[in-house]
C-alpha cells in the first residue's frame, strides 16, 4: 500500500495536448474514481500512472518514488482490464500466479498466494479451466484475483464493469468495492459510469477535455458542485438547468418565475435543479407532462417549465397524463446557480 | 442465411460437384494407377481406369535406379529446415512490424512486400553466381537459404504479421505489468497464440520446399545431393526415354507427405488463413 501522487502531469501525442497538467493526491489505501465523459483523459492519466504511456511533463509518484521512468513491472503496481486481458492459452491458475512466476516465486509461495486469492474471490473450483471456458463475471473475477494474488501496492482498474450487464455489474461491483475494504490497497479506478462512481469511490475526481473539474467525496461533488459540467455529469437523471436572470422576485426564466434564496445578486445566471428536488404542491408552479415514467419506488415526469423541458422524480405515483398540467415547486434551498459564462458555482 | 434446398435440386448439386472434381482428382488417379500398371499399358487405348494387370516391382525399381532414399532424406530434411527456419525468422519478423513502433516501419515492410513481385526466374542466375562465390554449389545450402530468406518466407512475414495485428493490445500491457519484457512477451504470449497462423505458415513452407524445383536443378548436380521433384526426371531408359511407371511410382511417394500433411492439416490451414484475415 502506498499514496500515489500526480504533479503538473501532462501528456501530448505530437502536437496534441491531451492531459493538461494534472495535481492529484491519493492517500494511502484510498479508493480513487477517475470519472468523465469519452475522451477526457481517465484511461490515459491510468496509463500514465501504470507506465503503459509516457509521461510528457510533469511527475508520478508512488509511495517516496517518482516512477516516471520506471518499467510497469517495476512499479508495483496492479491492473485490471477492460477486456481482462487474461491470456488465453493458459490456465485460471496460471493466469492468476504468472506474475509471482516471472518474479522468480518459489513454486509454492505461487500456490499459497493463488489459493488464497482464489479462495476470497470464489474461483477454487475454476483454477484448472481456461479463460474461453468461463461466462463474463468469472473472467472479471480473474482478472481481479491476477491482481491482488501479487500484493501490489496500488490496484488500477480501468473500466473493468463495462463488458458486463446491468446486473452483473451491480454484483462486481459491490466484490470490488469489499475487496477494497478487506485489502485496503490504494485503488485508482477509471470509469465513465458516475453510478459506478458515486457508489464507489472514496474520492471521485472528475476529469473534463484533459482537465481536473472537482476532485471530492462523492456526496460532495454532488451537493456542492463546482461548476455546471460537473453538476450535469454527477447525478442521474442529471441536473436540470435553466438560463435566465436572477431578479428581486426570483429566478426569471423565459415563461415562469422560479423561487429562490434569498440574498443573491442580482444578474445573468444558470439555474440548476436536480430532479428529486421538486415536489408536488399546490403553491408550486404550473408544468406541463410530457412524459411519466412509474419506477416503482418512485415516479420520473417529464415535463415543461415555461419553455423549459425539465425532469422530475417524486416518490409520490403521479397520475397525470401527457399534455396535463401539475404543480411542481423546486426547493429553493436545494436549487444551484452558474455563472451564465464561465459556468463557476455562484451560490 | 440458411435455405432447405429439394432433394433434386441437392443430387444436381451435388452431380456438379462430382463433376467439377474431375480435373482435380484425375491426375493423382492416373499417377498412382500408372504406377502399377506396365508401361505398355499406360499408353494403351481406350485408356484403363483400373490397371488390367498389377505390377508393383515399379516401386523396387525406384530404389534401384536412383539413389532416392537418400534422395527422399534430402528432401525432407531441407523442408523441416526451411519450415522451422521460415517459422522463426516470419513470426518474429511479422511480430516486429505488426506491434513495434519504429521508424519507417511501413515503408521497410512495403519494400519487403515488394520481394514477392520479383520472379524466381530473374533471381536465379545472380544468386547461382553469388552462391557460387561462397562455394555453395552443390551443396543443400541454396535450397536452404534461399526460401528462408526470399518470397516464401516474406509471405510468411505477411501472415504473421496480419495475426499479430489482431492480437489485442491488452494481452502485451498485461504482460508488461506482470513482469514480462518485449521478447518474452513475443515467446510467452504472443507465439503460443499464433498457432493457428504458425500452422498454416509450417503448411505451405514446407510444401513449398518440398515442390522446389528450379533452385535444385541450377544449383545440385550429383545424384545423391538430388532432391525429389529433380529426382523424377530422372527416370528414363538408355535412350532417353521416360520410363513412366517407375517415375509414376516415384511420383506417388513424392506426393504422399503431401497428401498426408494436406489431409491432416486443411482445417489449421484454412483457420490459420482466416485468422490473418486472407483467404484461402
Amino acid at each position: 500500500m502506498a499514496p500515489v501522487t500526480l504533479r503538473a502531469v501532462k501528456k501530448s501525442y505530437g502536437d496534441a495536448p491531451v492531459i493538461h497538467g494534472v495535481d492529484i493526491d491519493i492517500a494511502d489505501g484510498e479508493f480513487v474514481v477517475l470519472v468523465g465523459p469519452s475522451g477526457c483523459g481517465k484511461s490515459t492519466l491510468l496509463r500514465m500512472v501504470a507506465g503503459l504511456e509516457t509521461i510528457t511533463d510533469g511527475e508520478v509518484s508512488i509511495g517516496p518514488r517518482v516512477v516516471n521512468d520506471l518499467d510497469p513491472k517495476d512499479r508495483d503496481i496492479a491492473m485490471v482490464f477492460q477486456n481482462y486481458a487474461l491470456y488465453p492459452h493458459m490456465t485460471v491458475e496460471t493466469n492468476m500466479g504468472f506474475s509471482l512466476e516471472h518474479r522468480g516465486a518459489s513454486k509454492a509461495e505461487i500456490a499459497e498466494r493463488v489459493n488464497w486469492a482464489a479462495d476470497i474471490l470464489g474461483l477454487v473450483p475454476l483454477l484448472k479451466r481456461y479463460p474461453r471456458q468461463l461466462s463474463g463475471g468469472q473472467r472479471q473475477r480473474v482478472a481481479m484475483g491476477r491482481a491482488i494474488v501479487r500484493n501490489p501496492q496500488v490496484f488500477l482498474f480501468d473500466e473493468p464493469l463495462s463488458n458486463l450487464d446491468a446486473k452483473l455489474r451491480v454484483v462486481m461491483r459491490g466484490e470490488i468495492k469489499s475487496l477494497h475494504q478487506r485489502l485496503g490497497v490504494t485503488t485508482i479506478y477509471v470509469t465513465h459510469d458516475q453510478v459506478e462512481a458515486m457508489t464507489m469511490a472514496d474520492k471521485i475526481v472528475v476529469l473534463n477535455a484533459g482537465k481536473v473539474e472537482q476532485i471530492g467525496a462523492p456526496l460532495d461533488l454532488y451537493d456542492r458542485p463546482v461548476n455546471q459540467f460537473v453538476a450535469g455529469f454527477i447525478g442521474s437523471p442529471s441536473m436540470n438547468f435553466i438560463g435566465g436572470k436572477i431578479t428581486a422576485d426570483g429566478f426569471a426564466a423565459a415563461g415562469i418565475v422560479l423561487p429562490l434564496p434569498p440574498g443573491l445578486a442580482i444578474g445573468d445566471a444558470v439555474y440548476g435543479i436536480r430532479p428529486e428536488h421538486f415536489e408536488l404542491s399546490p403553491a408550486g408552479v404550473a408544468a406541463t407532462v410530457l412524459l411519466v415514467e412509474p419506477m416503482g419506488s418512485e415516479t420520473q415526469v417529464t415535463m415543461t417549465l415555461g419553455e423549459h423541458q425539465v425532469i422530475g422524480v417524486f416518490r409520490e405515483r403521479v397520475k397525470a397524463k401527457p399534455g396535463e398540467t401539475i404543480m411542481v415547486r423546486p426547493d429553493p434551498a436545494s436549487v444551484h446557480l452558474f455563472d451564465a459564462t464561465t459556468g463557476a458555482r455562484i451560490n | 442465411m440458411k435455405t432447405d434446398l429439394s432433394p433434386t435440386i441437392k443430387t444436381a448439386l451435388y452431380g456438379l460437384m462430382c463433376v467439377l472434381l474431375i480435373p482435380f482428382v484425375f491426375p493423382t488417379w492416373w499417377m498412382i494407377t500408372s504406377s502399377v500398371k506396365p508401361i505398355s499399358d499406360i499408353f494403351a487405348f481406350p485408356p484403363d481406369l483400373w490397371p488390367r494387370r498389377f505390377d508393383f516391382t515399379t516401386y523396387g525399381k525406384v530404389f534401384e535406379l536412383q539413389p532416392f532414399a537418400q534422395q527422399y532424406w534430402n528432401s525432407a530434411y531441407i523442408a523441416a529446415i526451411v519450415t522451422v527456419g521460415t517459422m522463426a525468422f516470419s513470426s518474429m519478423a511479422g511480430y516486429a512490424f505488426a506491434r513495434i513502433k519504429f521508424p519507417g516501419a511501413d515503408f521497410l515492410f512495403t519494400i519487403v512486400l515488394l520481394g514477392l513481385l520479383i520472379p524466381s526466374e530473374v533471381t536465379i542466375v545472380p544468386l547461382f553466381q553469388i552462391f557460387l562465390k561462397w562455394g555453395m554449389i552443390n551443396t543443400h545450402w541454396p535450397l536452404i537459404l534461399v526460401p528462408i530468406f526470399g518470397a516464401p518466407s516474406v509471405f510468411a512475414t505477411f501472415v504473421m504479421r496480419q495475426f499479430f495485428i489482431a492480437l489485442p493490445g491488452e494481452l502485451e500491457e498485461a504482460a508488461r505489468v506482470d513482469g514480462l519484457g518485449r521478447f518474452k512477451i513475443f515467446w510467452i504470449i504472443a507465439l503460443p497464440l499464433a498457432k493457428p497462423a504458425l500452422g498454416a505458415v509450417a503448411i505451405f513452407t514446407f510444401l513449398h520446399s518440398w515442390n522446389l524445383y528450379l533452385e535444385p536443378i541450377v544449383f545440385i548436380s550429383a545424384k545423391n545431393m538430388f532432391t525429389l521433384p529433380q529426382a523424377l526426371t530422372q527416370f528414363t531408359d538408355a535412350y532417353g526415354g521416360a520410363m513412366w511407371n517407375i517415375q509414376m511410382a516415384a511420383a506417388t511417394m513424392t506426393a504422399l507427405p503431401v497428401l498426408l500433411v494436406f489431409i491432416v492439416a486443411q482445417k489449421q490451414f484454412v483457420e490459420g488463413l482466416a485468422h490473418t484475415g486472407l483467404k484461402g
